[in-house]
């Protein structure tokens, strides 16, 4: 898993070279080979030797992809590998919910290239220029495996149309959020956080936790509308927290109730203690978030039983899954790693270098056997919750280290001049310590979130039907027992690369532009 | 006392809940009780619910028998299956596997990330080809194509007693040279027979006496500016005083070449590995090749091109240029990286389980499913590989503190 | 031995100072590193609305005292007291001495991820709960007083580095603090921008600031400091006026470092 670190470090290292010119020599082709393959002896040689070698292997392996392979497994068997067994009247659940995700990025990225746009008119700098071809070096992989998918592998028009129905609203997202103005931009992101968290719950359910995840989509639409209430108003805002708190504890008793009575309370507290903003912002919120689990109750929607869940949908939402969790996580362990207070910093040490010694399967087999036992009574947890919970605590590790990378890299001038000015520590972290740890190391984390994704293939051996373990399924039919091994891996690794190649294209290109970009 | 001091007020007490000091001491008190009493509260359900299902949760239980014993175990421990045994062989394997994976993983990588610098284009190419795909697969999938593909449905043929595997003989002889099967494959090794003690003896005095060599030719070199070529001088004298000794003592080791047994069903003589072995450490190997084939790019590219210029500008031909300036360094960037690589590849081989390969993990997963207690089966577990990571990380400071004093 | 030194040193200056015109005074203060004993019993005095200018050799702890004082370094002995408030453990004195003292760094630190206009108003804002728009208006009005309103909506990278310390001083400035510490503000500059910081910072003096400033630029402190303090192996050595200390230094030390600058 320290991969990671590697990879990490020779982006860091790489992104530090100027990148060459490009000379555009026109060479005749005569003249091209001589320069490229026989500049020496030893180059002649190498070259004698490997062209046969490389020409032939080649030529096998195009042989076995068009030819020889047996691909029928994969024909036959594509459901297994794309969602396992999952239940057939349950799919729409996924439809939905991939054309919310392509909706959803859409809009978010309409929006970074509005900002984008309004902080270059604001600062006078001309944006990079951006050509298609920056983006197709890095996709292509993506738009390559679609395209094999949709030729070679599917049997209706059904994946087709899906396909089809995610560009579109991609593109409508996009189109969206850079129509939107400059004061709009929080309900823009609002509407994207939510379309995201929707899509999240279109497979969870509207019950349970959802209701806090699509509060927290709503701060910053609540941000923009307290900035522009009149004070008084504010006021009004906050003592409507206090009355939701008061309605939430009185339906629902325990302790849920007690935080909400408890927040509406501080909400309005704070707000006659003079800071009439953040009172009204908290107040909203609570009232925000009793409405929003009110509503999730009346929808009434059911998680899905994620026992036959599986294949490479799995492995992305699980993927994607933890690395939102365990970021909170992981960045409260690089604060705790870098505390001046010996207890605090011994705890976080203990927590990430245990969680870095061991491999990620022993979590997993630990997870598996006991982890419901550490729980109350007679709670029973489902394999994939336990798998999350794992992968949550062991990347929580990883992503520790490289925020403390991204800790590291701000300058302690930049505390002092915090503290100079008589911010109170919290105030020096949350302001101006973080936002620039956490831009400086985006693409080591992009970097994780790709160690996260092909770690997902371990939960293969802990039951759990995942891309990989999708092969366990379809060779266990009599049909294709010993049949087609070699092309079903094949498959499988070819998904799995024309992700990661893509994620991993991306971060090399953000470590390249954020890197030379504002210092 | 100057007369400044006689006009200022005496110092006031600080109130205890505004003291800066006291606010540090009280807040680690409240964040250790607040995680000790998480920590009770979780080990708490655990032995509570355990022991509830009629688990047993001391840690006795470990050394009792596991109830299965270890195919091909590589007969450095009596195979018998009781647990503490039986971890020492997974440790065993484990390092094994481990060392023979780092080794291929750092030639082949350092290889590669050579290639990917090369002038020749069709070099280049294949390298970033091999870098770009392999970097980006699961560990796990090249894994199991090499234990499924390559081997179990592949095109060796299969091992049983009624079917012949390759044997590829030695010209002119009937002793095999190699044997290769979907299960087994085997290498000529050495067999004692005769005196080896008296032998190794002179090999040391042979490694002393290179050790002199060395020495002297450096110093030829510092006196008189002439080549050393002290390498070749050094491995020369060693390599002739060896075989001086072998010859000498009567020729103590003789090879042994492997054959398939009489029973057909295993492989006596030579070195016989099986196909977990060859998986794990070929698909570890070559996974990391391709990280590490990265990390010595990116390494010898960091090397700022100052010091390529200055080394021209100071006449030093090409292979110079590489082994003084630009190499040593390269590998002072590269060497942090690559630990952490090496660490990688030990916790990597954990996935050995679908191999069945008896590395420490999967002899763990097994012994869980012939019914001992999971807990303290996995905390042995999860002990052992911390026992590695440190391993590892002592080595990582020790050595780059070298490094660091060198080049302040 | 420097005990009386410095005694006799303030007792001989020429300006006294009355107890009600003190601003800040430092008593006795010691500071280790560990084993290195950076301040030897430091004693001064500075009153409101005075220029001191700290001068010496590098090494001699001219940066340590002035981040003494605004308590980004704790001293191990003595007492410091800025406007009556005392530098001790009491959290509340070290945040309303932070409050009322501004600094000017030599690298400027200004944040790099927020505009010009936001770094000068995130203090106001967040400490003392000025609200945007009057923290906005109070920010163009330094940006103007400091010569450059154009840059308001502009990145602290596209700044040049004089336009940068500029702005740092405004940031400081934004808070309304009773004393402005300067730690060496044109070190780092090219020498064709410190002209205009300097002149910043005389206009500052001018307006009455009480001012701190460590620096080597002895023009400066020719025009415009009231007082000259000299240290060296972390000890004042000698105090002054501009005149008397430029002309007739009394020190061996004193006079050793001025033949060694002018």
């Amino acid at each position: 898993m320290s991969e990671i670190d590697s990879t990490a470090a020779v982006n860091e290292l790489l992104a530090q070279v100027p990148p060459e010119p490009r000379v555009r020599e026109q060479l005749s082709p005569g003249q091209w080979v001589k320069k490229n393959l026989f500049n020496s002896k030893l180059n002649t040689v190498i070259t004698i030797v490997l062209a046969p070698i490389t020409i032939y292997l080649g030529y096998r392996f195009f042989r076995f992809v068009f030819v020889t392979g047996r691909w029928e497994p994969v024909r036959q068997n594509l459901e297994l590998f794309m969602v396992a067994r999952y239940p057939r009247g349950e799919r729409w659940r996924i439809l939905t919910q991939l054309v919310l995700v392509a909706g959803a990025a859409g809009i978010g990225t309409g929006l970074v290239g509005k900002r984008q746009r309004i902080v270059a008119a604001q600062t006078g700098q001309p944006l990079p220029p951006r050509s298609w071809r920056t983006y197709a070096s890095s996709y292509w992989s993506i738009v390559l495996y679609v395209v094999v998918l949709l030729a070679a592998f599917t049997r209706t028009f059904g994946p087709l149309l899906l396909t089809l129905g995610c560009i579109t609203t991609g593109v409508v997202g996009y189109l969206i959020g850079r129509a939107l103005p400059g004061a709009a931009l929080p309900y823009g992101w609002t509407l994207a956080a939510l379309t995201g968290v929707a899509s999240f719950q279109v497979l969870s359910g509207t019950g349970g936790w959802a209701w806090f995840f699509t509060t927290v989509a709503l701060v910053p639409a609540v941000g923009a509308v307290v900035a522009a209430l009149p004070a008084n108003a504010r006021l009004v805002g906050a003592g409507l927290g206090t009355a939701a708190g008061l309605v939430t504890v009185i339906l629902k008793p325990g302790w849920l109730g007690g935080a909400a009575i408890v927040l509406g309370a501080f909400a309005l507290f704070t707000a006659l203690r003079g800071n009439r903003v953040d009172g009204a912002r908290l107040g909203l919120l609570v009232a925000a978030g009793g409405g929003v689990y009110l509503l999730g109750r009346a929808i009434g929607l059911d998680g899905i039983d994620w026992a036959n869940w599986g294949g490479l949908h799995l492995s992305l939402v699980v993927a994607s899954a933890a690395i939102v969790l365990a970021l909170p996580l992981g960045i409260l362990l690089a604060l705790g790693r870098r505390s001046k207070l010996p207890a605090v910093r011994v705890m976080s040490v203990a927590y990430i270098e245990f969680f870095r010694g061991a491999p990620l399967i022993s979590f997993l087999l630990a997870a598996t056997f006991f982890l419901g036992f550490f729980l109350g009574a007679g709670t029973t947890l489902s394999q994939i919750t336990r798998a999350i919970a794992a992968i949550t605590l062991f990347s929580a590790a990883y992503v520790a280290e490289v925020v403390r990378g991204g800790l590291n890299a701000v300058s302690k001038g930049q505390v002092e001049a915090g503290q100079a000015l008589g911010l109170p520590a919290s105030k020096v972290t949350r302001l101006i310590v973080m936002p620039q740890a956490l831009r400086a190391v985006i693409p080591a984390m992009v970097g994780q979130f790709i160690s996260l994704f092909k770690d997902t293939s371990l939960l293969t051996i802990i039951g759990v039907a995942e891309y990989l373990g999708a092969r366990d399924l379809v060779h266990s039919q009599n049909a294709f027992r010993g049949i087609g091994i070699a092309e079903t891996l094949v498959f499988v690794a070819f998904g799995y690369w024309a992700f990661t190649f893509t994620m991993s294209r991306e971060s090399q290109r953000l470590e390249r532009r954020l890197g030379v970009g504002q210092r | 006392m100057t007369s400044i001091e006689s006009e200022l007020r005496p110092v006031p007490r600080v109130p205890l809940w505004r003291n800066e000091r006291v606010l540090k001491i009280v807040a680690q008190i409240v964040a250790v009780a607040v995680v000790v009493a998480l920590l009770r509260w979780l080990i708490g359900n655990l032995t509570t619910n355990l022991n509830r299902v009629g688990i047993s949760t001391d840690f006795g239980v470990l050394r009792q028998s596991t109830n299965f014993t270890i195919r091909d175990d590589p007969g450095f421990a009596p195979n018998s299956p009781v647990f503490p045994n039986m971890l020492w062989v997974g440790v065993k394997n484990t390092a094994i596997a481990s060392v023979v994976g780092i080794a291929i993983a750092v030639g082949l990588g350092v290889l590669i990330g050579v290639g990917r610098l090369s002038s020749n284009w069709l070099v280049r190419k294949l390298c970033t080809v091999y870098v770009e795909i392999i970097r980006n697969i699961p560990p796990l999938a090249i894994i199991i194509f090499f234990g499924y593909a390559v081997f179990t449905y592949g095109p060796f043929p299969i091992f049983n007693p009624r079917n012949p595997p390759w044997q590829v003989k030695l010209p002119g002889s009937d002793n095999n040279f190699l044997i290769l099967s979907n299960d087994r494959w085997a290498f000529p090794s050495f067999m004692k027979d005769g005196n080896v003690g008296i032998f190794w003896i002179l090999v040391l005095v042979a490694v002393a006496a290179a050790i002199v060599a060395w020495k002297w030719r450096t110093k030829v070199n510092v006196d008189t500016g002439a080549p050393h070529h002290r390498v070749v001088w050094a491995f020369g004298v060693l390599v002739v005083l060896a075989v001086i000794a072998f010859l000498a003592t009567g020729v103590p080791y003789r090879w042994s070449w492997p054959a398939v047994s009489a029973s057909g069903r295993t492989i006596v003589g030579g070195f016989g590995t099986n196909a977990g072995y060859l998986s794990i450490t070929g698909a570890l190997g070559l996974y990391h090749a391709s990280h590490i084939a990265e990390i010595t790019r990116g390494s010898i590219l960091a090397v700022p091109r100052g010091q390529s210029e200055a080394s021209l500008a100071l006449a030093l031909g090409g292979f110079q240029r590489y082994r003084f300036v630009i190499l040593p360094q390269a590998a002072k960037i590269g060497f942090p990286p690559i630990i952490s690589q090496f660490l990688s590849l030990t916790k990597n081989t954990s996935l050995a389980t679908v191999v069945a390969y008896p590395e420490v993990t999967s002899l763990v997963t097994s012994a869980i499913g012939n019914g001992k207690p999971a807990v303290q089966m996995l905390v042995a577990l999860m002990a052992i590989y911390l026992l590695f990571s440190f391993a590892w990380s002592v080595l990582l400071n020790s050595v780059g503190r070298k490094f660091k004093e060198v080049s302040r | 031995m420097s005990d009386t030194t410095s005694t006799d040193v303030i007792n001989a200056d020429a300006t006294q100072i009355a107890t009600s015109e003190v601003m800040i005074e430092v008593v006795g203060m010691h500071k280790h590193f560990g084993d290195f004993h950076a301040l030897k019993n430091i004693n001064m005095r500075v009153g409101k609305q005075e220029v001191v200018v700290v001068i010496g050799p590098s090494g001699s702890g001219k940066s340590t005292l002035i981040r003494c004082i605004n308590r980004l370094e704790e001293h191990n002995d003595g007492r410091i007291i800025v406007d009556g408030v005392e530098l001790t453990d009491d959290v509340r004195n070290i945040a309303e001495v932070r409050r009322e003292t501004g600094m000017v760094f030599q690298s400027f630190n200004l944040f790099p991820h927020l505009t010009v206009l936001d770094n000068i108003t995130l203090a106001p804002r967040q400490v003392r709960k000025m609200p945007k728009a009057d923290a906005e208006a109070l920010a163009m009005t330094l940006l103007e007083r400091v010569k450059i309103p154009q840059q308001a909506r502009k990145f602290p990278g596209q700044l040049s580095g004089g336009q940068q310390q500029r702005v740092a001083i405004a940031r400081a400035l934004a808070m309304k603090p009773k004393v402005v510490l300067f730690d060496e503000p044109t070190s780092a500059l090219d020498p064709e921008m410190v002209k205009e910081v300097l002149d910043t910072m005389k206009d500052l003096a001018a307006d009455g600031m009480t001012m701190i400033v460590v620096t080597h630029e002895m023009g400066f402190a020719r025009e415009v400091a009231d007082r000259v303090v000299f240290m060296a192996d972390g000890e004042i050595v000698e105090v002054g006026t501009p005149e008397h200390f430029f002309t007739e230094p009394r020190e061996e030390r004193t006079k050793l470092f001025l033949s060694q600058i002018l």
